[in-house]
């Protein structure tokens, strides 16, 4: 069962851009642009909330490594597009392992996906509003290891979780792995809200596997475009 | 030779008398239909798992850990039968606990506990009364009852639903298993991972099990969280030279070998990452030759591999 939020209400576009999504025909490249303009569709809800007088604010653009090339690449080129200068427009990606429930156990302790490594560029964590950008919030169980790992020791003022999709009550889940001081500063950017799921995946959510929609054979191995383009365009500023 | 034996039934029976043996046989045919441990009961456990491990890789002193053990005091047994060393842990995720309250009570308890483990042989002997709640837990230990006061003492150990809550609220938990871990400074959300998989072990090998094979059952369940137990010099043995020339030329690129792991950054530290495998493990000598046959000039050509 889907519930859309207001923000879906209001947009009819974005309907449609689910249901590209949740159809299991659509071609990986229909499926690709879908993601990205959803992604511009969440900058848009993202850029709204930000009193942009009184605040000045550097927006870091946290995601995995398959949404980084779709769905974060289309937030973040939208951010561009809507007059955020660049200097305040950071890009962190991280390659997580994905573990889920040791045999003998069927606790969600043990669901959890480590780091295997990360793209983090040069910024002020404590002065950022954090966009935690995912094709979809099921579990949370990525979102808390990327951050975590990111703001260990720092609390940004505000941390933003941007998705399409997300399952009811998955933001308790989130918000239960953070000190009350963390926690309370989660606001949520969704266009749809979904609570059936079946065999760990969503329905309709996002159409199954995202490595599968996206045409990912080997995840890990793979190095988003926009990070190579980001971290050449930013070497010379790392160097100084 | 060690001087340890386990009482048999008639022997408890003749110690403390047959209703408490009656009350332990029962208690324990009931702990014993699958291991269920709370979570507070696990993290405990892989707590302890965790400051065990660190001791036996620093010292090679192993010893065996048991949960739900047939002991009196029974949520966690740890015994060093070669120093004739014994420790039991009682558990208490609640604000109410006492030493005297209840029957049998928890002095009870470990009085008759105490007296099994002099029977046995041991001479290093203490009991533990673990509590979540630390007003709770600091009140036991100002009043534990002189019949006792020789061997137990009451703890406070944190418990949160979340293993990363916990840990980020807490330095010395953090600390205990960061010190497992494959990172020299693990984050919270990495120590916590050293909680899960050792948590994950103990579920593996109930009832007891050695340290040495907890930490081995960790390490074949997620190669990748524990540390290696080996040194940082062995470790460094195993790079190849030509290997090490090819990264020491990348631009921009560094790494060191820190826990038995290559641990690497590039592009002037933006892009980090740690391998899955640590420099012991047969499949790091594929990746060296793989590295070199591909002798890379920039690390673009090798972080597709770097896994």
């Amino acid at each position: 069962m889907r519930r859309y939020t207001d923000l879906a209400v209001d947009d009819p576009t974005i309907p449609s851009l689910l249901d590209v999504l949740s159809n299991i025909g659509s071609p990986i490249e229909a499926y690709r642009k879908a993601m990205k303009t959803l992604g511009n569709r969440l900058a848009d809800a993202v850029f709204a909330r930000v009193n942009h007088e009184q605040q000045k604010p550097t927006f870091c653009v946290v995601c995995t490594v398959e949404d980084a090339d779709f769905l974060a690449s289309g937030l973040l080129d939208r951010l561009l597009g809507l007059g955020v200068p660049a200097e305040r427009v950071k890009l962190v990606c991280f390659w997580n392992e994905r573990v889920r429930h040791f045999s003998n156990t069927i606790d969600n302790l043990f669901d959890i996906a480590p780091t295997v490594k990360s793209y983090q560029e040069s910024m002020n964590i404590g002065e950022s509003i954090i966009i935690m950008v995912k094709s979809i919030i099921s579990s949370g169980c990525v979102v808390k290891n990327n951050l975590a790992t990111l703001i260990d020791q720092t609390v940004p003022e505000r941390i933003l979780v941007a998705s399409p999709v997300m399952v009811e009550h998955s933001q308790h889940k989130l918000e239960a792995e953070f000190p009350p001081n963390v926690a309370k500063r989660f606001e949520y950017v969704t266009f749809a809200i979904d609570n059936e799921v079946v065999n760990n995946l969503v329905v309709p959510g996002i159409g199954g596997s995202v490595y599968e929609r996206l045409g990912f054979t080997d995840h890990h191995a793979y190095v988003p475009e926009i990070v190579r383009s980001r971290r050449a365009k930013f070497q010379f500023a790392y160097a100084q | 030779m060690t001087a340890i034996r386990r009482l048999d039934e008639s022997e408890l029976s003749a110690l403390l008398g047959n209703a408490v043996v009656s009350r332990m046989t029962n208690r324990n045919r009931g702990g014993k239909n699958g291991y269920k441990g709370s979570r507070y009961e696990n993290l405990f456990g892989a707590h302890r798992a965790a400051r065990l491990i660190s001791k036996w890789i620093d010292t090679g002193e192993d010893a065996l850990l048991e949960w739900q053990s047939d002991e009196i005091v029974d949520d966690l047994v740890v015994r060093r039968d070669s120093q004739l060393s014994f420790k039991a842990y009682q558990l208490k995720n609640s604000p109410r606990v006492s030493w005297t309250g209840g029957d049998p009570s928890i002095e009870d308890d470990f009085k008759d506990q105490q007296r099994i483990a002099v029977a046995s042989g041991y001479t290093d002997i203490r009991v533990r009364l673990v509590c979540s709640d630390s007003q709770t837990a600091s009140g036991l230990s100002k009043a534990v009852p002189p019949s006792i006061a020789g061997c137990a003492r009451a703890l406070h150990f944190p418990y949160d639903t979340s293993a990363h809550r916990l840990l980020d609220g807490s330095d010395w938990l953090k600390k205990d298993f960061a010190a497992v871990s494959r990172y020299a400074a693990a984050t919270a959300v990495e120590a916590s991972y050293v909680a899960v998989v050792l948590a994950g072990a103990l579920a593996e090998l109930y009832p007891k099990a050695w340290i040495s094979e907890i930490y081995s059952q960790a390490r074949t369940m997620r190669p990748e969280l524990l540390r290696s137990t080996r040194t940082e010099a062995d470790a460094l043995a195993q790079l190849d030279p030509q290997f090490r020339d090819l990264l020491n030329n990348l631009p921009g690129f560094n790494y060191s070998v820190v826990r038995g792991f290559l641990h690497w950054t590039a592009s002037n530290g933006a892009m980090k990452g740690v391998l899955s495998i640590d420099c012991f493990n047969p499949k790091f000598n594929s990746f060296q030759s793989n590295i070199i046959k591909q002798n890379p000039k920039v690390f673009e050509d090798i972080e597709g591999v770097l896994l």
